[in-house]
């Protein structure tokens, strides 16, 4: 078993070897081809073996499209097959073992196969970060695994018509006649994290067979599409995600794309060594596309290239976008370094370096950032000076900011961008600790809870300020000042300190006090609304809830009310409003009833409470009929709907205490068999 | 009418209780054939919308107390369509236009104009012209006011305009030109005193001097706030003692025990704090302009006298670039910041001294 094994480990070694050589055969042919070609382009891998990328993943890639086979080609997904697969793997990822099991795992999910015998994923995403050669890989796989391809990028229209269309022509359709090898289609979209949601639904739609025109037979996904994007989680694709196979790709290592620079150094006569192959590898962050154009464009300067050579190039570096806490760490912490270490450590390259780092991400939100983190950093400033000086420029940018946005004047964007600098001179120190809860930075997030919680005091000053009386209105007119001057002892004067009796048992003077109470809460339209708490506790809460903009936090609680004394104030209410809607019956006071229907949530509460006292009754009262008659104006509305929550649950007491008065005659109907079933017309009026 | 402060204000300009001799002139102006457009401004609890609503009485009878709440519906030239709510009687309607936002104008051009180019419908029984109140005037966009100015000169026939802020500097002065100006001077703590001692005999409570006087030193000359005052005393305590307290607004208290903070110690990590602190504040609709304010008043109080130019300077110029800038919490932090950077510098030389 060893011998065997050691012997196959020789002929892959043996294989290797022959493919980097086919690969050398194959650019030297290409380099003498037209100069004007991209290097880019010229020295493409043409091949599976070529690619640069990580293998794992290239495999995986692999094994998930030949599991189309059987469905496509109609071959049998053998072992023999599997076995030329794994066969790559193991030349490929030999050193690797531990994740050989994880990817096996991975593997058996992709040979899933549906009842159409397809994989049971129709769609793979590949995404990671640009020039990796994302794009490169999708083709050669498709390719090798014998698919005709069809590319579709950002360049092409993808509005939702044109997306229907081609999807189903691609994948349901063979190649046009002229095509030789009618070999089947495979779809890629490139850059798929920037097309339209919309189209992105239809592909969604497309591969999981949702569509509403199901009786078509036709409408399966027959063929392999592979999606191409650069952010995973772009808001876009958010669904696309969880039904496709996801493959990221990582960065690749330096090493190869080094050795992969030399030899396209070594094609076109140029001199080099490996640390300046390393060297651009850094400077382009592996990006395969970006350093193989520097390369390209370095040849033209010389022909020898070395790493003091690169080093100096002012080219070649990519707009990367770093993360706000990235960046943050970069601007608060000075790294300690050896003064024998190259240039990269002097405060000018730094400063130079925050900034362009800066102006590559969302702008505001890192100001936002910095200002709600550089407190927090162990900084030297006994008199504040620094700080001072920080918020100075704060302001101005804050000012310049404003200036921008009014004018539509995008000049002043310039000076904004030193700020990040400036907080570097200012605050960065060596000492490496924060002194927040975890020891992290903090997500801007101040600025958003104020804007919130700003916008919720505002809709509460809002309602307040509509529900309020006219007459109350008049002189309490600005929301501002209310809040200032008259809702802090509003709150105060609307909970008196009472004793918690019923209205009935109040003294004379008590009882003045409580209606003027009435009175007041009336004028401005408060009320209790009962509210279940989070333990299950019937808790009254004011409403329009404006004391909730007179609580800060520290400060003692004013008293509440007990809840029996809410109630009772809630039930009073209620009987006034109602008392009123009535008396405006002839007048015009259409406002006030419509604010009268819209609650008819605590006039149900209301009688709830009052059934429980019923039983007292011995009479059982079946039903009362309430008979309508027509009666005008605004008020007829109120009764309607208040009508039909009262049937069956008013009784003779609630009606007295309800205080309506009724125009209409009210019906009682006796249950059959019940002595002296007395029947006779009475009004509401004769109750009061 | 429940609260005090509505119960008992005048309805007339006969009844009201201090600044009579302005009373009179308004009430020649009332009876004069031409009413010109009024400017009234003063600062918060004086009684402006008392005499404005005095005077209004005086033009149209008791007919302007009988309100309405109306509301209109505007749509912005970019679609968006914003409500505003008038208040209104048959003969006067009124609007705080700079509910709209950075909308006012619109509301400015189109309501006002509609509503200054329709006639009155009687001319003979009453004035030939109705009136608008604008409130807080000083809270217009420059562009709201400019389109204000044409409108105040074209319509003059069939509409006067009643302006109400609490400070002319902040209104253009075409507008203040084509304006009679009328300043409503806050009351004296004498006149609140009294006042509250009336309020209260009318009421059949019996105030005493002591607590009038009390009440009125803390109102800071704010006749609404001076009656709220009392009257939350009253529903707190009754019969009132001398020695009550006296209850301020929460965000009062609040912000004195900032400043207070401040003041206690000047380091970063109290930096923190006061910057939540000043969080809190702003989203409880406290304007900022009230916070530096008040923060101010406390500071002065606490520093000492040789700083005092030196804060009053910097607090200025810090409101100055608010009102130039877009977020409040920066410049009242930076304030706050220099403050401490200026007290703490000040506080180690005075302490070198001592040694």
């Amino acid at each position: 078993m060893n011998d065997e094994n050691y012997d196959l480990m020789k002929q892959r070694k043996a294989i290797e070897e022959l493919k980097q050589d086919d690969y050398v055969d194959n650019l030297m042919e290409k380099a003498h081809s037209t100069e004007s070609e991209l290097w880019v382009e010229k020295f493409k891998p043409r091949d599976f073996f070529e690619l640069l990328s990580d293998d794992s993943t290239n495999r995986l890639i692999l094994t998930w499209i030949k599991s189309w086979d059987y469905s496509v080609f109609g071959k049998e997904l053998d072992v023999e097959n599997r076995g030329v697969m794994k066969e790559t793997t193991n030349i490929n990822s030999k050193k690797r073992k531990r994740p050989m099991n994880l990817h096996a795992e991975v593997e058996e999910k992709l040979l899933e196969l549906d009842e159409m015998n397809r994989p049971k994923t129709k769609v793979c995403l590949i995404s990671g970060p640009p020039g990796l050669g994302k794009t490169t890989l999708a083709n050669i796989i498709a390719r090798r695994a014998g698919y005709n391809i069809i590319e579709m990028n950002a360049s092409d229209d993808r509005s939702v018509d044109m997306f229907k269309t081609y999807l189903e022509s691609v994948t349901q359709m063979r190649g046009s006649v002229n095509d030789v090898n009618m070999k089947p289609n495979c779809l890629i979209i490139d850059e798929i994290d920037g097309a339209p949601q919309n189209s992105i639904q239809i592909l969604i739609d497309h591969v999981t067979e949702n569509n509403k025109t199901k009786n078509k037979k036709t409408n399966h996904c027959l063929r392999p599409i592979i999606c191409i994007c650069n952010d995973l989680y772009a808001p876009s694709l958010k669904n696309l995600r969880q039904i496709a196979m996801v493959f990221q790709c990582q960065g690749i290592s330096t090493h190869r794309l080094a050795e992969r620079l030399r030899n396209i150094c070594a094609i076109t006569n140029i001199e080099s060594d490996i640390d300046a192959m390393i060297a651009l590898c850094d400077k382009t962050n592996n990006d395969i596309r970006s350093s193989v154009n520097t390369l390209q464009f370095l040849s033209k300067r010389t022909n020898r290239i070395t790493s003091k050579v690169i080093n100096e190039l002012n080219i070649g570096q990519k707009d990367m976008e770093k993360g706000i806490f990235l960046i943050m760490a970069e601007v608060f912490f000075k790294k300690y370094e050896k003064k024998e270490q190259n240039h990269k450590n002097d405060g000018n390259s730094r400063f130079n370096a925050i900034l362009t780092m800066s102006q590559n991400c969302d702008f505001d939100r890192l100001i936002q950032a910095l200002y709600e983190n550089f407190l927090f950093i162990r900084f030297r400033d006994s008199n504040f000076e620094n700080i001072v000086k920080a918020n100075d420029w704060m302001m101005t940018c804050d000012r310049f900011n404003k200036i921008t946005r009014d004018n539509q004047d995008y000049s002043l964007f310039r000076y904004q961008r030193y700020i990040p600098g400036l907080y570097h001179t200012l605050f960065s120190t060596t000492n490496q600790q924060i002194h927040t809860q975890n020891k992290r930075f903090k997500y801007p997030h101040q600025q958003y809870e104020y804007s919130m919680k700003l916008n919720r005091s505002n809709k509460i000053t809002n309602t307040y300020l509509t529900e309020m009386s006219p007459s109350a209105r008049v002189f309490h007119n600005s929301g501002v000042y209310s809040v200032i001057d008259l809702v802090p002892y509003l709150c105060q004067i609307i909970q008196p300190t009472m004793r918690a009796v019923s209205v009935q048992l109040l003294s004379k003077s008590e009882k003045e006090r409580f209606d003027s109470l009435i009175n007041t809460m009336l004028l401005f339209n408060l009320t209790y609304r009962q509210e279940k708490g989070t333990d299950g506790q019937f808790t009254f809460v004011l409403e329009p809830s404006i004391d909730e903009l007179i609580k800060f936090s520290g400060l003692k609680q004013h008293k509440q009310l007990s809840y029996i004394v809410k109630q009772q104030i809630a039930r009073e209410l209620l009987i006034s409003k109602v008392k009123i809607a009535d008396k405006s019956k002839n007048g015009n006071h259409s406002a006030s009833i419509e604010s009268l229907t819209n609650k008819n949530k605590p006039v149900s509460n209301f009688f709830n409470l009052k059934q429980k006292e019923a039983p007292k009754l011995d009479k059982p009262i079946e039903q009362v009929k309430v008979v309508k008659k027509e009666s005008g104006g605004g008020l007829h509305n109120f009764f309607e709907r208040t009508s039909t929550e009262k049937k069956a649950k008013t009784s003779v007491n609630d009606q007295k205490e309800k205080s309506l008065k009724y125009n209409e005659g009210v019906y009682m109907k006796y249950k059959e068999g019940f002595i002296n079933a007395v029947r006779y017309n009475i009004k509401i009026n004769q109750l009061l | 009418m429940s609260l005090w402060c509505d119960k008992h204000r005048p309805k007339t300009l006969n009844t009201l209780d201090y600044h009579k001799e302005q009373a009179d002139q308004l009430k020649k102006l009332v009876h004069s054939e031409d009413f010109p457009h009024l400017l009234v401004y003063g600062p918060n609890g004086a009684g402006k919308k008392t005499r404005i609503m005095c005077s209004l009485k005086e033009l149209y009878g008791p007919g302007v107390e009988k309100l309405r709440i109306e509301r209109q519906q505007f749509e912005t030239p970019s679609k968006k369509t914003i409500e505003m709510t008038t208040l209104a009687s048959n003969y006067h309607i009124e609007i705080n236009a700079s509910d709209a936002g950075i909308y006012d104008r619109i509301v400015i051009q189109e309501m006002i104009k509609t509503i200054a180019q329709t006639n009155q419908l009687d001319a003979q029984t009453q004035k030939s012209f109705k009136v608008i109140v604008l409130t807080e005037v000083d809270k217009l966009t420059k562009d709201a006011q400019h389109a204000l100015r044409r409108t105040m000169e074209k319509y003059m026939n069939s509409c006067r305009l009643i302006l109400c802020c609490n400070s002319t500097s902040r209104v253009i002065p075409a507008v203040r030109s084509r304006c009679l100006s009328l300043r409503v001077p806050a009351p004296t703590a004498d006149q609140i005193a009294m006042i509250l001692k009336q309020t209260c005999k009318t009421e059949g409570l019996n105030l005493p001097q002591e607590l009038a006087n009390k009440i009125a030193l803390k109102s800071n000359r704010n006749l609404r706030r001076a009656l709220l005052m009392c009257e939350t005393a009253y529903v707190a305590h009754y019969p009132f003692t001398n020695d009550q307290e006296i209850s301020e607004p929460d965000w009062e208290l609040f912000l004195r025990e900032t400043a207070r903070q401040i003041v206690q110690q000047q380091s970063v990590d109290r930096i923190v704090q006061i910057r939540d602190r000043l969080y809190e504040l702003l989203c409880h609709c406290i304007p900022a302009d009230i916070i530096f304010k008040g923060l101010l008043k406390e500071l002065l109080t606490i520093c000492d006298g040789q700083l005092k130019p030196q804060i009053v300077e910097i607090a200025a110029d810090m409101e100055h670039k608010m009102n130039l800038g877009d977020k409040q919490i920066f410049y009242l932090e930076a304030f706050v910041v220099k403050f401490m950077s200026i007290y703490k510098k000040h506080l180690e030389f005075s302490l070198a001294g001592c040694i």
